[in-house]
């Protein structure tokens, strides 16, 4: 057996294409709320370009990168921010913004999440167990 | 530590059926002359709504006038698990395909083209924690992954 302790879990919705979980995007005093899947095949976070555009972000200052994906490569901007997901506040986490606007895809990848938290699925019972990777594991 | 405890173990029991209904049902919004006038969770009066909207602002005018951050008393009120917002959009997000919408609970603060427009409209109305949420052109079909 491998006992695995959480902090946190969260009934996601089922009737939604993929587990999508509560995210804030923070910069300087601002917060805006959205939803974003949780994406085990994604190496990034990726949010729409709206978003960044909402927080005043200058999307095109950000650092350019090319991504692949199976319809095709795409671009995108990342940008240094506070994210938080679920009750876990993650700093300074670079996250991208697609260049396309007609890109609607919010994903939480492994760089910026999934290598920050440690993260438990059951998917039969729509539930995401989450706490920091380094949370104690003891009582 | 009144954390959750995971193992392995419930992972290999057997299957059991799920739960056929595991969201309350959400109050409904209606749009009127392009004002939204939510609706009570009977469905048949807003005035609870309203009541709670109305206790809301009348909560944030009393923490600015004890020089309390009204932020602070949203934050307070906010679900985190955003159930009610989700139920709005299974129920609703089909009547505003392609607009960004910003929903508090289950009612809709405000919507349009853009996320820029709709988030600092719903901000000035008093929702600074309201979801933002893009609402696709078409139902989204099943992703096959990367």
């Amino acid at each position: 057996m491998f006992p695995l302790r959480f902090k946190t879990r969260y009934r996601f919705d089922d009737r939604q294409t993929g587990i999508a979980v509560p995210v804030s995007l923070r910069v300087s005093d601002v917060s805006l709320d959205l939803t974003a899947k949780i994406d085990t095949g994604a190496d990034y976070c990726m949010f729409e370009r709206g978003y960044a555009e909402a927080l005043a972000i200058d999307v095109e200052k950000g650092e350019l990168r090319e991504f692949s994906s199976m319809g095709g490569s795409f671009q995108a901007f990342g940008h240094e921010l506070t994210i938080q997901v679920l009750d876990l506040t993650l700093d300074s986490t670079t996250v991208y913004f697609y260049q396309d606007s007609g890109k609607m895809r919010n994903v939480l990848g492994r760089h910026g999440f999934l290598n920050r938290v440690r993260l438990g699925l059951i998917e039969h019972d729509s539930a995401v167990y989450c706490s920091p990777y380094d949370d104690d594991l003891e009582d | 530590m009144s954390g959750h405890a995971l193992t392995l173990k419930p992972l290999l029991r057997a299957r059991r059926s799920r739960p056929q209904v595991r969201y309350r049902s959400a109050s409904t919004p209606l749009a009127q002359r392009g004002h939204f006038v939510p609706v009570g969770r009977d469905g048949l009066s807003g005035a609870r709504t309203r009541n709670s909207h109305a206790a809301n602002r009348a909560r944030k005018v009393s923490a600015l006038r004890s020089g309390v951050d009204p932020s602070a008393i949203e934050a307070s009120i906010v679900d985190p698990d955003r159930v009610r917002e989700q139920n709005w959009f299974h129920e609703h997000g089909r009547e505003f395909r392609g607009q960004w919408v910003a929903l508090f609970g289950d009612s809709l603060i405000s919507h349009g083209q853009s996320a820029k427009e709709v988030f600092w409209d719903a901000r000035e109305r008093g929702f600074d924690r309201a979801l933002i949420v893009h609402v696709p052109d078409e139902d989204e079909l099943p992703f096959g992954g990367w």
